[in-house]
């Protein structure tokens, strides 16, 4: 809770250099960090905003939960990060062609395609959770437990009876990643933000859907209006762009939520080239305790173009006409 | 004559609109959620041929005609007929009023408000495509249209016109960037007007590589790119299409835009819309959910195939 209070305030962890070769307590990073805050001073927009906007990337290997190998190691050193990123990028690389005849051809999707950066987050940390300490989610109330696990069953039984049976991914309506919240995935890991004087806008790549959100202090819609990104409004807390997000459709869930999710994100320029992205989950009827993660937005060259998913998605009929197909032959 | 009247009525009434205060960047204000909803056609019903404008009195009886006539709540008894307008009224948000210059068409030029000729070869290729369509309408979702497949919507744009429902769409301006979102279909174009060149020419897009910039008062947007398996009216992928806004009033916009295509178009054409200020929020569009029509087309085809012994 401390971190997150601290975070507010705009003192986000150090960059790799000022750390040193060695993790420093929390205390110690937030001190250097607000040091670096007092020298930079973020541009402002036409209006006196602190100034968001542009291309920026979320691309990073550092996976949202710690890994259990790295549990009880919050942070990795710059050697153990070398060899950490070294490894991993052999692991997930689907130009590897060592895997049979089964495994290397689900690799023809090869990395030509993906776009998942090649580094950890700056500071190192060995998740993008940052509260709670550990880096996991934290577990699903006893509720939300059984809600997954009759979902998960609905799903395996009726995997192949239409659309609705697949995810929200393969039927191009939502990505797991394009949320809200945002968070890296193999590609498409840009994001485009603009100002006008009350509302802000965030394009992601990912599924391409631009959020255009008031920042002028009207109410969120009533809640028997649900929408699959939810109803987002935003205010600034000093330096930092708060966005918080309601109304989700029940047919939502990031990684267990339900229709109580209230998600807040927050945007703090913290140098030219970055943007420190911050959400917290806070659902009690899904989660035992809120959870927060943070992700650096890095400043890209880049341009965001359309994003294709619906046209050629021959994936979707060809595994329902294959369902098919396999019932008559029964 | 009459494009350059109703030209001159607007400028007359931007002027009245140039006491609107700017942005905090200085640019004109186009900012908020506007409807196009109109029952005015893009193209001049052929029964008024040779009549440009309404009087009142014929504007409020056209108006009172297109209504009843479009009205789907109406049952005929007709059993296929009254299924196919289960669709009904509720759905639908096409306006009631014909546009405030009382014009019988949108298209202000050219002046017979008639979308301008194909040129031959655009003729041949509208065809072959046409004949493509009818002879593999069911093979897969190609062979369906764009709207169909929820990819894009003739209405949605750019340019953007006025449809069945989902009329309204949303402008954001920030200091050197437009943002455009349309209800239908809810994609957003972000538009430099950074004076950056267009993307090269072998990226082409749905809805095109939109650039724009002020030209006074008025806001100006370039379209190029587009793909060559986009057509708006049978255009092709030299399409150059500009837009115009201008604010009119507080609750007023002046939307034009004017089709430019020397390989598919003999001339190129114009058409205005006004467009009026609407409360809003505009909520997300629901296309390619629940969309059966497609899978249910073309398995009806398969069917068919079968009882055909194909």
């Amino acid at each position: 809770m401390r971190l997150r209070a601290l975070a507010a305030l705009g003192a986000f962890l150090a960059p790799v250099w000022l750390l040193g070769q060695q993790s420093l307590p929390v205390t110690a990073k937030a001190a250097a960090s607000t040091a670096t805050a007092k020298n930079w001073t973020p541009p402002r927009t036409a209006d006196g905003q602190p100034d968001l906007e542009g291309v920026w990337t979320n691309s990073t290997l550092t996976p949202l939960e710690r890994p259990a190998e790295l549990a009880g190691k919050e942070f990795l050193t710059a050697q153990e990060a070398a060899d950490y990123v070294k490894r991993l990028l052999q692991q997930v690389s689907s130009d590897r062609r060592d895997g049979g005849p089964q495994v290397d051809v689900g690799r023809s999707y090869n990395e030509f395609w993906r776009d998942r950066g090649n580094d950890l987050v700056a500071d190192r940390r060995t998740s993008l959770i940052s509260d709670p300490p550990d880096g996991r989610v934290p577990p699903l109330t006893p509720e939300a437990q059984k809600r997954v696990e009759a979902t998960r069953a609905y799903m395996r039984d009726h995997a192949t009876d239409g659309p609705e049976g697949r995810t929200f991914a393969e039927r191009c309506i939502a990505w797991g990643t394009a949320g809200p919240p945002m968070l890296p995935g193999p590609y498409n890991n840009d994001v485009q933000i603009l100002q006008s004087s009350d509302h802000v806008v965030i394009l992601n790549e990912m599924i391409h859907d631009a959020r255009v959100i008031p920042l002028d202090g009207r109410p969120h819609v009533g809640p028997e209006i649900r929408e699959w990104m939810g109803d987002s409004r935003a205010h600034w807390e000093g330096s930092t762009l708060v966005v918080d997000t309601t109304n989700f459709s029940s047919e939502y869930s990031f990684r267990g939520s339900d229709a109580n999710l209230q998600l807040t994100e927050r945007f703090t320029r913290v140098s030219p080239d970055v943007i420190q992205y911050e959400f917290t989950v806070y659902d009690p009827t899904a989660f035992t305790k809120p959870w927060t993660a943070r992700v650096p937005l890095n400043k890209t060259a880049d341009r965001v173009y359309e994003y294709a998913c619906h046209e050629g998605n021959y994936a979707l009929t060809d595994i329902l006409a294959g369902a098919r197909a396999a019932e008559k032959r029964k | 004559m009459l494009h350059a009247l109703a030209l001159a009525a607007c400028v007359a009434m931007a002027v009245s609109a140039q006491k609107l205060p700017p942005t905090a960047g200085g640019q004109p204000d186009l900012q908020g959620i506007w409807s196009n909803a109109t029952i005015t056609p893009l193209e001049r019903p052929a029964d008024l041929a040779g009549k440009p404008t309404f009087t009142a009195e014929e504007a409020a009886a056209y108006e009172k005609q297109v209504a009843e006539r479009s009205n789907v709540d109406h049952r005929s008894g007709n059993a296929e007929t009254d299924v196919a307008t289960a669709y009904n009224q509720f759905w639908y948000d096409r306006g009631t009023k014909a546009v405030e210059t009382r014009r019988t068409s949108l298209i202000v030029d050219p002046p017979d408000g008639h979308i301008p000729a194909f040129t031959p070869e655009a003729q041949k290729r509208v065809q072959e495509r046409r004949a493509w369509m009818e002879a593999h309408a069911t093979d897969g979702p190609d062979g369906r249209t764009l709207g169909e497949r929820c990819i894009l919507w003739a209405t949605a744009g750019p340019p953007m016109l006025p449809g069945p429902y989902n009329n309204n769409f949303q402008i954001l301006q920030t200091r050197d960037q437009v943002v455009i979102l349309n209800e239908m279909i809810h994609a957003a174009r972000i538009i430099p007007l950074d004076g950056s060149p267009h993307v090269a020419s072998n990226i082409r897009l749905w809805m095109g590589d939109s650039r724009g910039h002020w030209d006074g008062k008025t806001l100006v947007v370039d379209t190029t790119n587009f793909s060559d398996q986009y057509s708006f009216r049978g255009s092709d992928r030299n399409l150059h299409l500009t837009e115009r806004f201008i604010r009119t009033s507080p609750d007023t916009l002046l939307y034009e835009f004017t089709v430019d295509d020397p390989t598919a178009f003999t001339k190129p054409w114009t058409a205005q819309i006004a467009v009026t200020r609407t409360k809003g929020p505009i909520f997300e569009y629901a296309c390619h959910e629940g969309n059966y029509a497609m899978t249910d087309i073309l398995a009806g085809a398969r069917a068919a195939e079968k009882q055909a012994g194909k």
